[in-house]
Protein backbone atom coordinates (compact mmCIF):
# COMPACT_ATOMS: atom_id res chain seq x y z
CA UNK A 1 0.00 0.00 0.00
CA UNK A 2 1.59 3.29 -1.02
CA UNK A 3 0.80 6.64 -2.67
CA UNK A 4 -1.60 9.36 -1.55
CA UNK A 5 -4.67 7.12 -1.87
CA UNK A 6 -3.17 4.63 0.57
CA UNK A 7 -2.97 7.31 3.25
CA UNK A 8 -6.64 8.15 2.82
CA UNK A 9 -7.53 4.48 2.84
CA UNK A 10 -5.52 3.92 6.00
CA UNK A 11 -7.23 6.81 7.79
CA UNK A 12 -10.65 5.69 6.62
CA UNK A 13 -10.18 2.06 7.65
CA UNK A 14 -8.06 2.44 10.79
CA UNK A 15 -9.03 5.94 11.94
CA UNK A 16 -11.55 4.86 14.54
CA UNK A 17 -9.22 2.22 15.99
CA UNK A 18 -6.59 4.94 16.40
CA UNK A 19 -9.13 7.26 18.01
CA UNK A 20 -10.15 4.51 20.44
CA UNK A 21 -6.50 3.90 21.33
CA UNK A 22 -5.89 7.64 21.84
CA UNK A 23 -9.08 7.92 23.90
CA UNK A 24 -8.20 5.15 26.35
CA UNK A 25 -4.71 6.63 26.60
CA UNK A 26 -5.80 10.18 27.30
CA UNK A 27 -9.28 9.72 28.78
CA UNK A 28 -10.39 12.90 26.99
CA UNK A 29 -12.30 12.80 23.68
CA UNK A 30 -11.03 16.20 22.50
CA UNK A 31 -7.45 15.40 23.36
CA UNK A 32 -7.79 12.03 21.63
CA UNK A 33 -8.94 13.72 18.41
CA UNK A 34 -6.13 16.23 18.67
CA UNK A 35 -3.53 13.50 19.23
CA UNK A 36 -4.63 11.43 16.27
CA UNK A 37 -4.99 14.41 13.92
CA UNK A 38 -1.62 15.79 14.94
CA UNK A 39 0.22 12.53 14.40
CA UNK A 40 -1.47 11.70 11.10
CA UNK A 41 -0.94 15.21 9.75
CA UNK A 42 2.77 15.02 10.57
CA UNK A 43 3.13 11.56 9.02
CA UNK A 44 1.07 12.38 5.93
CA UNK A 45 3.94 13.71 3.89
CA UNK A 46 6.14 10.71 4.59
CA UNK A 47 3.40 8.15 4.11
CA UNK A 48 5.08 6.37 1.19
CA UNK A 49 7.96 5.43 3.46
CA UNK A 50 5.75 4.48 6.38
CA UNK A 51 3.46 2.36 4.22
CA UNK A 52 6.48 0.34 3.14
CA UNK A 53 7.24 -0.58 6.75
CA UNK A 54 6.41 -4.01 8.08
CA UNK A 55 3.62 -2.68 10.29
CA UNK A 56 2.59 0.87 9.50
CA UNK A 57 -0.19 0.92 12.06
CA UNK A 58 2.19 -0.04 14.85
CA UNK A 59 4.41 2.87 13.82
CA UNK A 60 1.44 5.28 13.94
CA UNK A 61 0.36 3.96 17.35
CA UNK A 62 3.88 4.42 18.63
CA UNK A 63 3.82 8.01 17.36
CA UNK A 64 0.50 8.61 19.13
CA UNK A 65 1.92 7.16 22.33
CA UNK A 66 5.01 9.38 22.13
CA UNK A 67 2.87 12.41 21.38
CA UNK A 68 0.67 11.65 24.40
CA UNK A 69 3.67 11.26 26.71
CA UNK A 70 5.24 14.51 25.56
CA UNK A 71 2.12 16.60 25.02
CA UNK A 72 2.60 20.03 26.46
CA UNK A 73 0.28 22.29 24.58
CA UNK A 74 -3.33 23.26 24.20
CA UNK A 75 -5.43 21.19 26.57
CA UNK A 76 -3.32 20.19 29.50
CA UNK A 77 -3.77 16.61 30.63
CA UNK A 78 -4.84 17.00 34.21
CA UNK A 79 -4.12 14.26 36.65
CA UNK A 80 -7.05 13.85 39.00
CA UNK A 81 -6.81 12.93 42.63
CA UNK A 82 -7.36 9.23 43.24
CA UNK A 83 -9.20 9.79 46.48
CA UNK A 84 -11.98 11.72 44.74
CA UNK A 85 -13.80 8.59 43.62
CA UNK A 86 -17.29 8.90 45.13
CA UNK A 87 -18.57 6.46 47.71
CA UNK A 88 -20.66 3.74 46.08
CA UNK A 89 -24.17 2.90 47.12
CA UNK A 90 -24.68 -0.59 48.43
CA UNK A 91 -25.59 -2.58 45.34
CA UNK A 92 -25.94 -6.21 44.64
CA UNK A 93 -23.02 -7.92 42.92
CA UNK A 94 -23.65 -7.20 39.15
CA UNK A 95 -24.44 -3.52 39.74
CA UNK A 96 -21.38 -3.15 41.92
CA UNK A 97 -19.21 -4.61 39.19
CA UNK A 98 -20.57 -2.17 36.59
CA UNK A 99 -20.01 0.66 39.02
CA UNK A 100 -16.53 -0.62 39.75
CA UNK A 101 -15.65 -0.59 36.05
CA UNK A 102 -16.86 2.98 35.70
CA UNK A 103 -14.91 4.04 38.72
CA UNK A 104 -11.87 2.23 37.48
CA UNK A 105 -12.01 4.38 34.35
CA UNK A 106 -12.14 7.41 36.62
CA UNK A 107 -9.20 6.14 38.65
CA UNK A 108 -7.14 5.72 35.50
CA UNK A 109 -7.28 9.46 34.90
CA UNK A 110 -5.57 9.96 38.26
CA UNK A 111 -2.50 7.98 37.27
CA UNK A 112 0.70 9.53 35.96
CA UNK A 113 0.83 9.35 32.16
CA UNK A 114 3.57 6.74 31.99
CA UNK A 115 1.71 4.39 34.35
CA UNK A 116 -1.51 4.86 32.43
CA UNK A 117 0.29 4.14 29.16
CA UNK A 118 1.70 0.88 30.55
CA UNK A 119 -1.77 -0.25 31.69
CA UNK A 120 -3.35 0.62 28.34
CA UNK A 121 -0.65 -1.23 26.41
CA UNK A 122 -0.93 -4.27 28.67
CA UNK A 123 -4.69 -4.51 29.24
CA UNK A 124 -6.16 -2.78 26.15
CA UNK A 125 -3.61 -3.67 23.49
CA UNK A 126 -2.72 -7.00 25.14
CA UNK A 127 0.98 -6.44 24.50
CA UNK A 128 3.61 -8.46 26.36
CA UNK A 129 6.03 -6.56 28.59
CA UNK A 130 9.02 -6.79 26.20
CA UNK A 131 6.97 -5.06 23.47
CA UNK A 132 5.74 -2.43 25.91
CA UNK A 133 9.32 -1.79 27.00
CA UNK A 134 10.40 -1.39 23.37
CA UNK A 135 7.55 1.04 22.68
CA UNK A 136 8.34 3.14 25.73
CA UNK A 137 12.12 2.91 25.30
CA UNK A 138 12.59 1.57 28.80
CA UNK A 139 13.53 -1.70 30.45
CA UNK A 140 11.10 -4.52 31.12
CA UNK A 141 11.71 -4.08 34.83
CA UNK A 142 10.50 -0.48 34.52
CA UNK A 143 7.34 -1.68 32.78
CA UNK A 144 6.72 -4.22 35.54
CA UNK A 145 7.32 -1.71 38.32
CA UNK A 146 5.14 0.97 36.67
CA UNK A 147 2.31 -1.54 36.23
CA UNK A 148 2.68 -2.89 39.76
CA UNK A 149 2.65 0.60 41.25
CA UNK A 150 -0.43 1.65 39.26
CA UNK A 151 -2.34 -1.54 40.04
CA UNK A 152 -1.45 -1.30 43.74
CA UNK A 153 -2.85 2.23 43.90
CA UNK A 154 -6.02 1.14 42.13
CA UNK A 155 -6.44 -1.93 44.34
CA UNK A 156 -6.07 0.15 47.48
CA UNK A 157 -8.67 2.70 46.45
CA UNK A 158 -11.09 0.08 45.11
CA UNK A 159 -10.78 -1.96 48.29
CA UNK A 160 -11.31 1.13 50.45
CA UNK A 161 -14.50 1.84 48.52
CA UNK A 162 -15.63 -1.76 48.89
CA UNK A 163 -15.69 -2.31 45.13
CA UNK A 164 -13.34 -5.30 45.16
CA UNK A 165 -12.03 -7.69 47.73
CA UNK A 166 -8.71 -6.99 49.42
CA UNK A 167 -7.00 -9.20 46.91
CA UNK B 1 -5.13 -12.03 35.84
CA UNK B 2 -6.86 -11.10 39.10
CA UNK B 3 -10.18 -9.38 39.69
CA UNK B 4 -8.85 -5.82 39.42
CA UNK B 5 -6.92 -6.60 36.25
CA UNK B 6 -9.99 -8.22 34.65
CA UNK B 7 -12.14 -5.21 35.54
CA UNK B 8 -9.47 -2.88 34.23
CA UNK B 9 -9.38 -4.67 30.88
CA UNK B 10 -13.20 -4.60 30.68
CA UNK B 11 -13.25 -0.96 31.70
CA UNK B 12 -10.77 0.00 28.97
CA UNK B 13 -12.55 -1.96 26.24
CA UNK B 14 -15.92 -0.61 27.38
CA UNK B 15 -14.69 2.99 27.48
CA UNK B 16 -13.11 2.66 24.03
CA UNK B 17 -16.56 2.48 22.48
CA UNK B 18 -17.15 6.03 23.74
CA UNK B 19 -14.21 7.32 21.67
CA UNK B 20 -15.00 10.18 19.27
CA UNK B 21 -16.22 9.15 15.81
CA UNK B 22 -14.03 9.26 12.74
CA UNK B 23 -16.56 10.88 10.37
CA UNK B 24 -14.52 14.00 9.67
CA UNK B 25 -11.13 12.65 10.65
CA UNK B 26 -9.70 12.44 7.13
CA UNK B 27 -10.71 15.96 6.12
CA UNK B 28 -9.39 17.39 9.40
CA UNK B 29 -6.08 15.58 8.95
CA UNK B 30 -5.77 16.90 5.39
CA UNK B 31 -6.50 20.43 6.57
CA UNK B 32 -3.91 20.22 9.33
CA UNK B 33 -1.36 18.65 7.01
CA UNK B 34 -1.86 21.46 4.48
CA UNK B 35 -1.46 24.02 7.25
CA UNK B 36 1.89 22.50 8.25
CA UNK B 37 3.00 22.54 4.64
CA UNK B 38 2.04 26.20 4.29
CA UNK B 39 3.98 26.95 7.46
CA UNK B 40 7.06 25.18 6.08
CA UNK B 41 6.83 27.22 2.95
CA UNK B 42 5.88 30.48 4.62
CA UNK B 43 9.19 32.06 3.77
CA UNK B 44 8.71 31.17 0.16
CA UNK B 45 5.39 32.93 -0.18
CA UNK B 46 5.04 35.59 -2.75
CA UNK B 47 7.92 37.99 -3.02
CA UNK B 48 5.47 40.19 -4.84
CA UNK B 49 3.33 40.55 -1.74
CA UNK B 50 1.58 43.80 -1.08
CA UNK B 51 3.56 46.28 0.90
CA UNK B 52 2.00 48.17 3.77
CA UNK B 53 3.62 51.28 5.02
CA UNK B 54 4.05 51.37 8.78
CA UNK B 55 5.02 54.99 8.99
CA UNK B 56 4.99 58.31 7.23
CA UNK B 57 8.15 60.29 6.53
CA UNK B 58 9.99 61.10 9.71
CA UNK B 59 9.29 64.81 9.56
CA UNK B 60 5.55 64.21 9.68
CA UNK B 61 5.93 61.74 12.54
CA UNK B 62 8.03 64.08 14.56
CA UNK B 63 5.66 67.00 13.99
CA UNK B 64 2.82 64.87 15.33
CA UNK B 65 4.60 63.77 18.44
CA UNK B 66 2.42 63.64 21.47
CA UNK B 67 2.54 62.43 25.03
CA UNK B 68 4.95 63.09 27.85
CA UNK B 69 8.55 64.15 27.19
CA UNK B 70 11.04 61.34 26.69
CA UNK B 71 13.39 60.26 29.45
CA UNK B 72 16.98 61.29 28.86
CA UNK B 73 18.81 59.11 26.33
CA UNK B 74 21.10 57.51 28.90
CA UNK B 75 22.59 54.88 26.62
CA UNK B 76 23.37 57.41 23.93
CA UNK B 77 25.20 59.75 26.27
CA UNK B 78 27.40 57.01 27.70
CA UNK B 79 31.05 57.39 26.80
CA UNK B 80 31.25 53.71 25.81
CA UNK B 81 28.23 53.99 23.51
CA UNK B 82 28.65 53.32 19.83
CA UNK B 83 26.20 55.50 17.90
CA UNK B 84 24.19 53.88 15.12
CA UNK B 85 23.90 55.77 11.89
CA UNK B 86 21.34 54.97 9.23
CA UNK B 87 21.93 54.44 5.56
CA UNK B 88 19.28 54.19 2.88
CA UNK B 89 17.97 50.77 1.85
CA UNK B 90 18.91 47.23 2.81
CA UNK B 91 20.83 44.66 0.84
CA UNK B 92 19.26 41.21 1.20
CA UNK B 93 21.79 38.59 2.34
CA UNK B 94 22.40 35.76 -0.11
CA UNK B 95 23.08 32.03 0.17
CA UNK B 96 26.14 31.25 -1.93
CA UNK B 97 25.35 27.77 -3.37
CA UNK B 98 22.56 26.05 -5.28
CA UNK B 99 21.71 22.59 -6.54
CA UNK B 100 20.94 22.38 -10.25
CA UNK B 101 17.19 22.83 -10.98
CA UNK B 102 15.62 19.36 -10.98
CA UNK B 103 12.14 18.12 -11.75
CA UNK B 104 10.60 17.03 -8.46
CA UNK B 105 12.41 19.67 -6.38
CA UNK B 106 11.24 23.19 -5.64
CA UNK B 107 13.38 26.28 -6.01
CA UNK B 108 15.41 26.77 -2.85
CA UNK B 109 14.37 28.94 0.08
CA UNK B 110 17.25 30.65 1.87
CA UNK B 111 17.18 31.70 5.53
CA UNK B 112 19.64 33.23 7.93
CA UNK B 113 19.53 32.16 11.59
CA UNK B 114 22.05 33.34 14.18
CA UNK B 115 24.59 34.08 11.47
CA UNK B 116 24.19 30.68 9.77
CA UNK B 117 22.83 30.76 6.21
CA UNK B 118 20.80 27.75 5.08
CA UNK B 119 19.11 26.80 1.82
CA UNK B 120 16.15 24.42 1.89
CA UNK B 121 15.32 22.45 -1.26
CA UNK B 122 11.87 20.93 -0.85
CA UNK B 123 11.11 17.70 -2.69
CA UNK B 124 7.77 17.52 -4.46
CA UNK B 125 8.39 14.06 -5.92
CA UNK B 126 9.01 12.09 -2.73
CA UNK B 127 9.63 8.84 -4.57
CA UNK B 128 12.73 10.11 -6.34
CA UNK B 129 13.84 12.99 -4.15
CA UNK B 130 14.05 14.03 -0.51
CA UNK B 131 14.07 17.39 1.25
CA UNK B 132 17.63 18.63 1.27
CA UNK B 133 19.18 21.35 3.38
CA UNK B 134 22.56 22.93 2.74
CA UNK B 135 24.19 24.96 5.51
CA UNK B 136 27.32 27.07 5.53
CA UNK B 137 29.32 27.58 8.74
CA UNK B 138 32.67 29.12 9.48
CA UNK B 139 33.73 26.33 11.83
CA UNK B 140 33.60 22.55 11.74
CA UNK B 141 30.10 21.40 12.69
CA UNK B 142 29.64 19.78 16.09
CA UNK B 143 27.07 17.00 16.49
CA UNK B 144 25.63 15.61 19.69
CA UNK B 145 23.50 12.70 18.45
CA UNK B 146 24.98 9.25 17.96
CA UNK B 147 25.56 8.27 14.33
CA UNK B 148 27.71 6.06 12.14
CA UNK B 149 30.29 8.01 10.16
CA UNK B 150 32.16 7.13 7.00
CA UNK B 151 34.79 9.00 4.99
CA UNK B 152 34.08 10.29 1.47
CA UNK B 153 35.83 12.57 -0.97
CA UNK B 154 33.56 15.55 -1.60
CA UNK B 155 34.41 18.25 -4.13
CA UNK B 156 38.07 17.32 -3.77
CA UNK B 157 38.01 17.50 0.04
CA UNK B 158 37.91 14.89 2.78
CA UNK B 159 34.31 14.77 4.01
CA UNK B 160 32.36 12.63 6.46
CA UNK B 161 28.91 11.14 6.02
CA UNK B 162 26.88 10.71 9.19
CA UNK B 163 24.06 8.16 9.11
CA UNK B 164 21.47 8.52 11.86
CA UNK B 165 19.35 5.40 12.14
CA UNK B 166 15.81 6.68 12.71
CA UNK B 167 12.43 5.65 11.34
CA UNK B 168 10.86 5.97 8.86
CA UNK B 169 13.98 7.10 6.99
CA UNK B 170 17.64 7.19 7.94
CA UNK B 171 19.01 10.72 8.04
CA UNK B 172 22.22 11.59 6.23
CA UNK B 173 24.45 14.56 6.99
CA UNK B 174 27.45 15.02 4.73
CA UNK B 175 29.94 17.66 5.84
CA UNK B 176 33.25 18.82 4.51
CA UNK B 177 35.66 21.78 4.57
CA UNK B 178 34.85 23.67 1.38
CA UNK B 179 37.53 26.34 1.86
CA UNK B 180 39.61 27.77 4.69
CA UNK B 181 37.09 29.02 7.29
CA UNK B 182 34.10 27.59 5.42
CA UNK B 183 32.37 24.26 6.13
CA UNK B 184 29.38 22.95 4.22
CA UNK B 185 26.74 20.48 5.43
CA UNK B 186 24.21 18.73 3.25
CA UNK B 187 21.39 17.03 5.16
CA UNK B 188 18.87 14.68 3.55
CA UNK B 189 17.56 11.14 4.01
CA UNK B 190 17.95 7.63 2.65
CA UNK B 191 15.68 8.26 -0.31
CA UNK B 192 19.15 8.74 -1.77
CA UNK B 193 22.03 6.30 -1.54
CA UNK B 194 25.26 7.55 0.07
CA UNK B 195 26.78 7.79 -3.41
CA UNK B 196 23.84 9.97 -4.54
CA UNK B 197 24.26 12.20 -1.48
CA UNK B 198 27.90 12.78 -2.40
CA UNK B 199 26.86 13.37 -6.03
CA UNK B 200 24.38 16.02 -4.82
CA UNK B 201 27.15 17.78 -2.93
CA UNK B 202 29.40 17.59 -5.99
CA UNK B 203 26.63 19.17 -8.05
CA UNK B 204 26.48 22.33 -5.90
CA UNK B 205 27.35 25.44 -7.87
CA UNK B 206 28.08 29.01 -6.86
CA UNK B 207 24.89 31.05 -6.66
CA UNK B 208 23.30 34.01 -4.92
CA UNK B 209 19.96 32.89 -3.49
CA UNK B 210 18.41 35.89 -1.79
CA UNK B 211 17.19 35.53 1.79
CA UNK B 212 13.74 37.14 1.59
CA UNK B 213 13.15 39.39 4.61
CA UNK B 214 9.79 39.96 6.33
CA UNK B 215 10.07 43.74 5.98
CA UNK B 216 11.25 46.24 3.43
CA UNK B 217 13.55 48.73 5.09
CA UNK B 218 13.92 52.30 3.86
CA UNK B 219 16.92 52.56 6.18
CA UNK B 220 19.30 50.09 7.75
CA UNK B 221 22.01 50.47 10.40
CA UNK B 222 25.29 51.35 8.73
CA UNK B 223 28.09 48.82 9.06
CA UNK B 224 26.07 46.24 11.03
CA UNK B 225 25.98 42.75 9.50
CA UNK B 226 22.61 41.01 9.51
CA UNK B 227 22.66 37.78 11.56
CA UNK B 228 19.01 36.64 11.51
CA UNK B 229 16.43 37.12 8.79
CA UNK B 230 13.31 35.01 9.19
CA UNK B 231 9.54 35.46 8.98
CA UNK B 232 9.34 37.69 12.07
CA UNK B 233 12.81 39.06 12.66
CA UNK B 234 15.60 41.07 11.11
CA UNK B 235 18.53 41.47 13.46
CA UNK B 236 22.05 42.77 13.15
CA UNK B 237 25.35 42.24 14.96
CA UNK B 238 24.28 39.30 17.15
CA UNK B 239 20.91 40.88 17.87
CA UNK B 240 22.33 44.21 19.12
CA UNK B 241 19.98 45.95 16.67
CA UNK B 242 16.75 44.09 15.97
CA UNK B 243 13.34 44.53 14.38
CA UNK B 244 10.79 41.92 15.49
CA UNK B 245 7.12 41.57 14.59
CA UNK B 246 5.33 40.09 17.59
CA UNK B 247 1.76 38.95 18.06
CA UNK B 248 -0.43 41.75 19.36
CA UNK B 249 -0.14 42.72 23.00
CA UNK B 250 -1.33 45.76 24.93
CA UNK B 251 1.17 48.58 25.31
CA UNK B 252 0.90 49.78 28.93
CA UNK B 253 1.33 53.40 27.86
CA UNK B 254 2.17 55.24 24.68
CA UNK B 255 4.34 58.32 24.26
CA UNK B 256 4.91 58.42 20.49
CA UNK B 257 3.15 58.23 17.18
CA UNK B 258 4.65 56.45 14.20
CA UNK B 259 2.40 57.44 11.32
CA UNK B 260 -1.11 56.69 12.59
CA UNK B 261 0.07 54.10 15.07
CA UNK B 262 0.51 54.53 18.81
CA UNK B 263 3.99 53.71 19.99
CA UNK B 264 6.02 53.53 23.16
CA UNK B 265 9.66 54.53 23.40
CA UNK B 266 11.55 53.34 26.47
CA UNK B 267 15.17 53.52 27.49
CA UNK B 268 17.24 51.96 30.22
CA UNK B 269 20.94 51.26 30.71
CA UNK B 270 20.78 48.08 28.63
CA UNK B 271 18.62 49.05 25.70
CA UNK B 272 16.38 51.45 23.83
CA UNK B 273 13.12 50.05 22.57
CA UNK B 274 10.39 51.41 20.33
CA UNK B 275 7.16 49.39 20.27
CA UNK B 276 4.67 50.28 17.55
CA UNK B 277 1.12 48.89 17.86
CA UNK B 278 0.45 47.90 14.26
CA UNK B 279 -3.23 47.29 14.83
CA UNK B 280 -4.19 46.42 11.25
CA UNK B 281 -1.68 43.55 11.39
CA UNK B 282 -2.76 42.49 14.91
CA UNK B 283 0.87 42.85 15.85
CA UNK B 284 3.45 44.98 17.60
CA UNK B 285 6.63 45.97 15.82
CA UNK B 286 9.56 46.10 18.23
CA UNK B 287 12.74 47.93 17.33
CA UNK B 288 15.44 47.32 19.94
CA UNK B 289 18.92 48.77 20.15
CA UNK B 290 21.07 47.20 22.84
CA UNK B 291 24.02 48.74 24.64
CA UNK B 292 26.76 49.54 23.71
CA UNK B 293 24.98 50.55 20.50
CA UNK B 294 23.00 53.74 20.87
CA UNK B 295 20.58 55.63 18.67
CA UNK B 296 18.95 59.03 18.87
CA UNK B 297 15.17 59.33 19.21
CA UNK B 298 14.95 60.98 15.81
CA UNK B 299 16.87 58.21 14.07
CA UNK B 300 14.91 55.48 15.86
CA UNK B 301 11.60 57.03 14.80
CA UNK B 302 12.92 57.59 11.28
CA UNK B 303 14.01 53.96 11.11
CA UNK B 304 10.62 52.67 12.36
CA UNK B 305 8.75 54.90 9.93
CA UNK B 306 10.67 53.24 7.13
CA UNK B 307 9.78 49.65 8.06
CA UNK B 308 7.28 48.19 5.59
CA UNK B 309 5.67 44.95 6.74
CA UNK B 310 5.31 42.40 3.94
CA UNK B 311 2.63 39.76 3.57
CA UNK B 312 5.17 36.99 3.92
CA UNK B 313 5.91 38.11 7.48
CA UNK B 314 4.56 36.08 10.36
CA UNK B 315 4.48 37.60 13.86
CA UNK B 316 5.90 35.50 16.65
Amino acid sequence: MSGPDSFDEFVQTRGWALLRFAYVLSGDPHLAEDLVQEVLARLHRRWDRIAEMHNAEAYVRKAILRQFLSWRRRRAYREAVLAEVPEPAVFDEPQTRVLARDQMWQLLSGLPRAQRAVLVLRFYCDLPDPEIAALLDCGESTVRSQAARALARMRTVMAEKGLVGDG
Amino acid sequence: MDDVERMLAQSLHGAATDAPGDTELLSKVHRRSSRYRRRRLAVQLSGLAAVVVVGLPATAVLLNRSGPPLPPPAAFSSSAASPVTLVEGFQNPVFPYALPPTEGMRAPVATLEAGTPTAFFEATDLRRHADTMVTVTSTKPVFTTAADESAWTVRGHQGRLRTIDVEPAKQYILYWPEAPGRWLQLATDDTYTPQQVVALANALTSAAIEVLPPFELDYSPAGLTPDTVDASTMSFRDGAFSVVLRKQYQLPTTNQKVAAYDARLTRDARRTMLEVAVTDWDAVLQVTVRSPLAISDNDLLRFAAGVHILNRSNPR
